[in-house]
C-alpha cells in the first residue's frame, strides 16, 4: 500500500481551495482531482483490505467450496459436483436432526436469556443497598469462566457414579440407580441446554440490569398514583421502556444460540449420543474438521448463513416495529 | 370534590440529612396553598409523604381528617404533577390520560367520554394521538394536568411544574393554573422556590428552610409581617435590607424607600449611587450608605440621576428582629435610637451591614 501519496494530497487540496490565481495544467489537475477523489476511500482502505482478507474471501470460497469435492489433503485439489453435496445433505438423516436440535436450543435457550434474566434484573433493581451488587456479581460469575472450564465442571457434577447430583437424587430418593446425563437420549440435549442456559442468565441479567438502571424512576411513581401495581407496572411500563435491549437480546439469543451451545456439545457428548444432542453448527465442524468433507461442510455452512441471514432480517424489522426509545 | 390535608408532626430523615424536623400543617380545603422554600428545604420531600411516594419516619397524614399515612398511593385520592410531568413516553397523550382510569376498570365508553372531556378542557383535543416527544413543553405540561384533573381528586399536588417551561410560558401557564383552580375549586398544594409564582398563585403560602416552616399565612401577611429574617430575605424583589446592630436587626423593603435631593422625611440617609438597574418601568439604585450597601426601588426609568442623594423612608415600613433573627413588636423607640446612630454617625462604628443577597 501506497502511503506516501498521503502528504502530497494534503498538500495539493489548499492550492484549490485558496483559489490561486495560476491555471493549473491537465495533468495537475487530473491528479489533484484525482487524489481528491480518493482520499476517503484511502481511509478506508485498511479496515476493507482486513474485511475482505478475514471475511469476503473465505465466504466466496465457502460459497465455491459447496459445489466441489474436496478433503484438504497435501496434493488433493477440489473437483466440481454440482449441487451434489446439498442434495446429500438434505438426503441425510443427521441433518435432519441437527435441523430440529438447533430449532430446540433457539427456542428453550430464549427462558435463560431473556425471560429468567428479565425478572432476576427486575428484581435486584429494586433492591437498596450494596447486596445489588452482590447479587449481580454472583449472576455474572457464570459468564466469565471459560466454556471448557464451565464444561468439566458439569462433567463432574453430572457424572453416573461419583457426581453430587446422582448422589443427591439419590440420597433424596427422587431416583433409584443413576443418570448418566450426556449419553442418554432422553437427557444429553437437556443437560446441553441447562448448562448453555446457566452461563447465558448472568449476561443478560447485567444487560438488563443496565437498561432499567437508565429507566426514569418518576414513570413508576406516576403509576403508582395511577393504581399500577408491581406485575403490572413490570408489563406496561419496564417491558416498553427496555424493549430495545429486551429485542437486542432475543436477537443475540436466536443467531448465537448454536455458537454458544457448541462448546458443551463438543467435549461433553460430541453431539451424541445417536446425533440426539448435535446441532447445525456442530454438524458442519463435523464434516469438515472430522470428516474431512470440505463440500458438505461448506454447503452446510451456506444454508446456515442463509437461514440465519432471513431470521436476521426479520428480527430486525419486528424490533424496529416493537422497539420504543425514550429519549 | 375538594379536601382539607392535615401534616402532623412528620419526621423524615435520608440517612444523617434529617430533612422534615417535626412539621404539622393545616391545608384548608379548597384553598391554593404554596409550599415555597430554597433547594433543599425538605418541601418536594413534604410533598411526597402526602402523595405516598415517601414514607415519614414519624408523624402522619390526614386527609378530611383520615389518617392515610398508610394508604397506598392511588388510596388518597389525590393527584400529583411532576416537575418532569412523567408522562409514559410510550403512549399517546389519550392513553396517558386513561392510564389510571383503566387500572380502575371503568368501561371503555365512559372513560374515552371522561378523557375526551378533561382533553377539551386543557385545549388538547387535537393533540390527543401525539406521544409526549412529539408535543411542546406547555402542551405536556397540560397532558399532565389533565392526568391530574381525570381522576378528580380531593387534592391537586405539583411539584415545580413551570420550572421546566421557558419565562413567557410559565408566566401564561400561571394564569392557566389559577384559572385551572378556580374552575376545578379543589386544594391544590404547589411546591416551589419561584416567589413570584407564590405571591401571585397563591392563597396561603408556607415558607420552609431546613426542615422546619419558618411562616404560613396569606401572600400579604408574609409580605407586609415576616416573621424572621429569613421571610423578610426570601420575599420581595430585591428582598429587604436588612440592618445589623448591637441588638439585633431592622429591615426595610427596597420599595418603602424613596431617594430625595434633600435631607427630608421622616428619617433619611446619605447615600451614594453604586449602580442603578434600569428595568423599563422601575429602577433598582443600589446605593453606598454610612451603614453599608442599600437597595432601593423606584418607579420610572432612565431620570436624571442625582448621584448622591437621600434614601428617605417612615419608621411605619421597618421590620425589627432580634439577634436570633426573630421577628420583635415595632418598638418606635428602639427604632429611633437605632437609626438616629446610623444617621448621626457617632455609634456608626457599631453598626455593620448585611447585604439581603
Amino acid at each position: 500500500m501506497d502511503y506516501s501519496a498521503a502528504p502530497g494530497l494534503t498538500g495539493a487540496i489548499p492550492a484549490v481551495k485558496t483559489g490561486v490565481k495560476r491555471k493549473l495544467n491537465v495533468t495537475e489537475l487530473f491528479t489533484v482531482k484525482s487524489l481528491r477523489v480518493l482520499k476517503p476511500y484511502m481511509f478506508l482502505l485498511p479496515a476493507l483490505l482486513i474485511l475482505g482478507f478475514w471475511l469476503y474471501k473465505p465466504l466466496i470460497n465457502t460459497f465455491y467450496y459447496s459445489f466441489t469435492k474436496w478433503t484438504m489433503l497435501p496434493g488433493t485439489k477440489p473437483e466440481p459436483v454440482g449441487f451434489a453435496n446439498y442434495l446429500k445433505l438434505f438426503g441425510s438423516k443427521d441433518f435432519g436432526t441437527a435441523v430440529k436440535n438447533t430449532g430446540f436450543y433457539i427456542v428453550m435457550l430464549l427462558p435463560f436469556s431473556v425471560v429468567i434474566p428479565l425478572i432476576l434484573a427486575n428484581v435486584t433493581n429494586s433492591m437498596k443497598g450494596r447486596m445489588k451488587n452482590v447479587y449481580r456479581a454472583l449472576f455474572f460469575f457464570p459468564m466469565i469462566m471459560a466454556g471448557v472450564s464451565t464444561a468439566t465442571i458439569f462433567r463432574w457434577l453430572l457424572n453416573p457414579g461419583t457426581g453430587l447430583v446422582n448422589i443427591l437424587l439419590n440420597k433424596t430418593g427422587i431416583i433409584d440407580g443413576s443418570i448418566s446425563f450426556f449419553t442418554q437420549e432422553e437427557t444429553a440435549k437437556w443437560a446441553i441446554l441447562l448448562i448453555t442456559g446457566w452461563k447465558m442468565i448472568g449476561f443478560s441479567t447485567v444487560i438488563f440490569s443496565a437498561a432499567l438502571t437508565g429507566t426514569d424512576k418518576s414513570y413508576y411513581e406516576a403509576a403508582s398514583l395511577d393504581g399500577s401495581r408491581k406485575v403490572r407496572k413490570f408489563f406496561d411500563f419496564t417491558v416498553p421502556l427496555i424493549s430495545p435491549t429486551i429485542l437486542f437480546m432475543v436477537m443475540m439469543s436466536i443467531l448465537f444460540a448454536s455458537q454458544w451451545t457448541f462448546a458443551y456439545i463438543d467435549i461433553l457428548t460430541n453431539g451424541g449420543p445417536y446425533g440426539t444432542s448435535t446441532n447445525i453448527y456442530y454438524e458442519m465442524y463435523k464434516y469438515g474438521f472430522s470428516s474431512m468433507n470440505v463440500g458438505m461442510s461448506s454447503a452446510a455452512a451456506n444454508l446456515f448463513l442463509a437461514v440465519f441471514g432471513v431470521i436476521a432480517a426479520v428480527l430486525t424489522t419486528v424490533s424496529k416495529k416493537l422497539a420504543f426509545y425514550d429519549n | 370534590m375538594s379536601g382539607n390535608i392535615g401534616v402532623h408532626n412528620v419526621v423524615k430523615d435520608f440517612g444523617a440529612a434529617k430533612v422534615l424536623k417535626d412539621i404539622s400543617l393545616d391545608i384548608e380545603e379548597g384553598s391554593f396553598t404554596i409550599l415555597l422554600g430554597p433547594s433543599g428545604c425538605g418541601k418536594s420531600t413534604l410533598l411526597r409523604i402526602i402523595a405516598g411516594l415517601e414514607t415519614p419516619d414519624a408523624g402522619f397524614v390526614t386527609v378530611d381528617g383520615e389518617d392515610i399515612t398508610d394508604y397506598e398511593p392511588k388510596d388518597r385520592h389525590i393527584a400529583m404533577v411532576f416537575q418532569n410531568y412523567a408522562l409514559y413516553p410510550h403512549m399517546t397523550a389519550f392513553r396517558n390520560v386513561e392510564y389510571g382510569l383503566k387500572i380502575r376498570k371503568i368501561e371503555k365508553s365512559e372513560r374515552r367520554r371522561m378523557v375526551n372531556e378533561v382533553l377539551e378542557q386543557v385545549e388538547l383535543a387535537d393533540q390527543a394521538h401525539k406521544l409526549p416527544a412529539q408535543m411542546s413543553g406547555g402542551q405536556r405540561q397540560r397532558v399532565a394536568l389533565a392526568r391530574a384533573i381525570v381522576k378528580r381528586p380531593k387534592a391537586f399536588l405539583m411539584d415545580e411544574p413551570l420550572s421546566n417551561l421557558d419565562a413567557k410560558l410559565r408566566t401564561q401557564m400561571r394564569f392557566e393554573l389559577i384559572d385551572m383552580y378556580k374552575k376545578l375549586n379543589t386544594t391544590f398544594l404547589y411546591v416551589t422556590h419561584d416567589q413570584v409564582e407564590a405571591m401571585s398563585m397563591g392563597t396561603y403560602i408556607v415558607i420552609m428552610n431546613q426542615g422546619v416552616i419558618m411562616q404560613q399565612g396569606t401572600p400579604r401577611e408574609i409580605y407586609e409581617d415576616p416573621r424572621n429574617l429569613f421571610v423578610a430575605q426570601f420575599i420581595g424583589s430585591p428582598p429587604a435590607n436588612i440592618i445589623e446592630h448591637e441588638n439585633g436587626y431592622i429591615g426595610i423593603r427596597p420599595e418603602n424607600i424613596t431617594l430625595s435631593d434633600t435631607p427630608d422625611g421622616e428619617f433619611c440617609l446619605p447615600a451614594r449611587v453604586h449602580s442603578a438597574e434600569q428595568l423599563g418601568g422601575e429602577t433598582i439604585y443600589h446605593l453606598n450608605t454610612s451603614a453599608g450597601k442599600i437597595n432601593v426601588k423606584i418607579s420610572g426609568c432612565w431620570e436624571q440621576e442625582n448621584s448622591e442623594p437621600y434614601a428617605v423612608f417612615n419608621l411605619d415600613k421597618t421590620f425589627l428582629f432580634d439577634s436570633k433573627g426573630n421577628r420583635i413588636p415595632d418598638n418606635d423607640r428602639v427604632l429611633r435610637a437605632v437609626l438616629r446612630g446610623l444617621d448621626g454617625g457617632e455609634r456608626l462604628a457599631a453598626f455593620s451591614f448585611q447585604s439581603a443577597g
